[in-house]
């Protein structure tokens, strides 16, 4: 063993010299390590963000309270099959987007570092390590976690005036306060339709507010999409039901993906309540394409709505793009939603593409990388 | 037949009220609380059917309240309501226990469904 790891060494610092004095330079941290994630080079960045020193760290490995990676949401990857270093030497692939990890300065004091990975290959391609670079985005994420607070207040203080109109009226028009006349009945049924567009909104507007200031802190946890994709069915069962069309899932128990559960419940949050609520009569279903052996999942969602004309169909995905004629005049929205449902899938390597028939229906499909355990199932 | 017993804590005094109007109207009997130390007070004097719980309460919040009714009545129906509607809000209340997961805005008709299908009305 002690063998093999000397001449991978050899194979990877095989030319250094010239690369050790630009990567030594580079502003970011940059190091590298075997496969086993034991350190054999680190830059002056790295020195510099996180206090150690590179004679104090070349030859441990990473894991050993060095550079400890720890995700958003307070779960210690080193140990475990995300560390993205060992995802990267064992899947040979390069992280496509950046992943925001917490850590530790040697000095005590808790440091945000964004973070990206690749193998690192010897000349005949075999994978011999790998290579993480990294920089300090603690000032960024602490304002960042300040807007988070701030709109989760303004979230809570818009609701509770919508809830009371919104409530109050539903009482009315049930006719829970005494029966309504009709013109009084219509007029409350104004004000309900109008309530709800400004309720609409807001909650759009938040979500979008919510993406952006989350943006480059994605989570990767190991989560079952199925489950997930229920509770949002589950949410949107009454107003299927309240609009007479059928909404139904035919999901197999167990979709696991990596990814962050809160992004991919808006995602499907507002593909289902899209197809919810552009389907005026017929169903709505939810299901999915698993072929064995394939790296990914699709889902679909499958709707007998009014359907996109074909022109619109390249620009549905662009922001505050909305889908302008005589049926969709009197819909609300914002042309956020699929925006949204768009770049979260994108972030999580994945795409959507939707097929549509006027006046027939449209297909959303939804396809996304599953976790295969297997596939990294030694980390240590 | 003896009336249904529902508990009711939210504590915007509107929304509170809203819920026990049209919960009396359907024949419940309500008692209204505004937040969660009186919350737990009123579970700890007397029994209840199932209990509506806002989760953004002062003081004491309504996933702190739902975990004590947990340890006292494993099987007590609690609805949460929350003004959030994030994926990771839901799956929290519903591994803390709640039955089931309204969020704001919500119709009282809609509560109401919810409330008669788990107390078996």
């Amino acid at each position: 063993m002690k063998e093999t790891h000397h001449s991978n060494e050899l194979d990877l610092l095989e030319n250094a010299d010239n690369f050790r004095s630009i990567l030594a330079q580079i502003g970011d941290g940059v190091y590298i390590t075997d496969n086993n994630r034991k350190i054999l080079f680190w830059n002056s960045a790295c020195e510099e963000i996180t206090g150690y020193r590179a004679d104090e760290v070349t030859g441990k490995r990473c894991a050993d309270n060095i550079l400890v990676h720890i995700d958003m949401a307070g779960n210690k990857l080193c140990s475990t099959n995300l560390c993205p270093l060992h995802r990267a030497i064992v899947t040979g692939q390069p992280s496509k987007t950046p992943l925001t990890v917490r850590a530790k300065h040697k000095n005590g004091n808790r440091i945000v570092v964004e973070v990206s990975v690749a193998p690192v290959r010897n000349l005949a391609g075999t994978v011999v390590g790998g290579v993480e670079t990294f920089r300090d985005v603690s000032g960024k994420i602490e304002l960042e976690e300040e807007k988070a607070r701030f709109f989760a207040s303004l979230s809570h203080d818009l609701k509770t005036p919508l809830t009371n109109m919104q409530g109050y009226l539903d009482l009315l028009l049930e006719g829970d306060a005494g029966e309504l006349n009709d013109i009084q009945k219509e007029f409350a049924e104004t004000i309900y339709s109008e309530e709800q567009k400004l309720a609409n909104l807001i909650e759009e507007l938040l979500e979008m507010s919510r993406l952006q200031s989350a943006d480059f802190s994605y989570e990767q946890n190991v989560l079952d999409l199925s489950v997930l994709i229920k509770k949002v069915v589950h949410s949107f069962l009454g107003e299927a039901s309240r609009k007479g069309i059928s909404l139904e899932e035919y999901l197999p128990e167990n979709i696991t993906v990596i990814g962050d559960g809160d992004r991919l419940w808006q995602a499907f949050s507002n593909l289902i309540g899209n197809a919810v609520k552009y389907t005026n009569r017929g169903k709505v279903e939810i299901s999915s394409i698993y072929l064995p052996g394939q790296k990914e999942m699709v889902i679909e969602i499958k709707d007998t709505g009014i359907g996109i004309p074909p022109e619109d169909l390249d620009k549905i995905f662009k922001i505050f793009y909305r889908v302008d004629n005589n049926e969709t005049i009197s819909i609300r929205g914002t042309g956020i939603g699929l925006y949204i449902a768009d770049s979260v899938i994108k972030r999580h390597e994945g795409r959507i593409e939707v097929k549509s028939i006027p006046g027939k229906g449209s297909i959303f499909k939804v396809f996304i990388a599953s976790y295969n355990e297997s596939e990294a199932n030694e980390g240590r | 037949m003896d009336k249904k017993k529902i508990l009711v804590a939210d504590d915007d005094v509107s929304i509170n009220r809203m819920i026990s109007f049209k919960l009396k109207k359907e024949g419940f009997e309500v008692t209204s609380v505004f937040d969660g130390k009186e919350a737990l007070t009123a579970f700890n004097n007397s029994d209840f059917d199932a209990v509506i719980l806002d989760i953004m309460m002062p003081a004491i919040g309504g996933l702190e309240v739902l975990i004590k009714i947990r340890q006292g009545k494993p099987m007590l129906p609690v609805i949460l309501l929350s003004a959030k509607s994030t994926e990771r809000d839901v799956v929290k209340g519903f591994e803390m226990g709640a039955n089931d997961y309204l969020s704001k805005p919500f119709r009282p008709a809609e509560l109401l469904i919810r409330v008669k299908k788990l107390v078996g009305d």
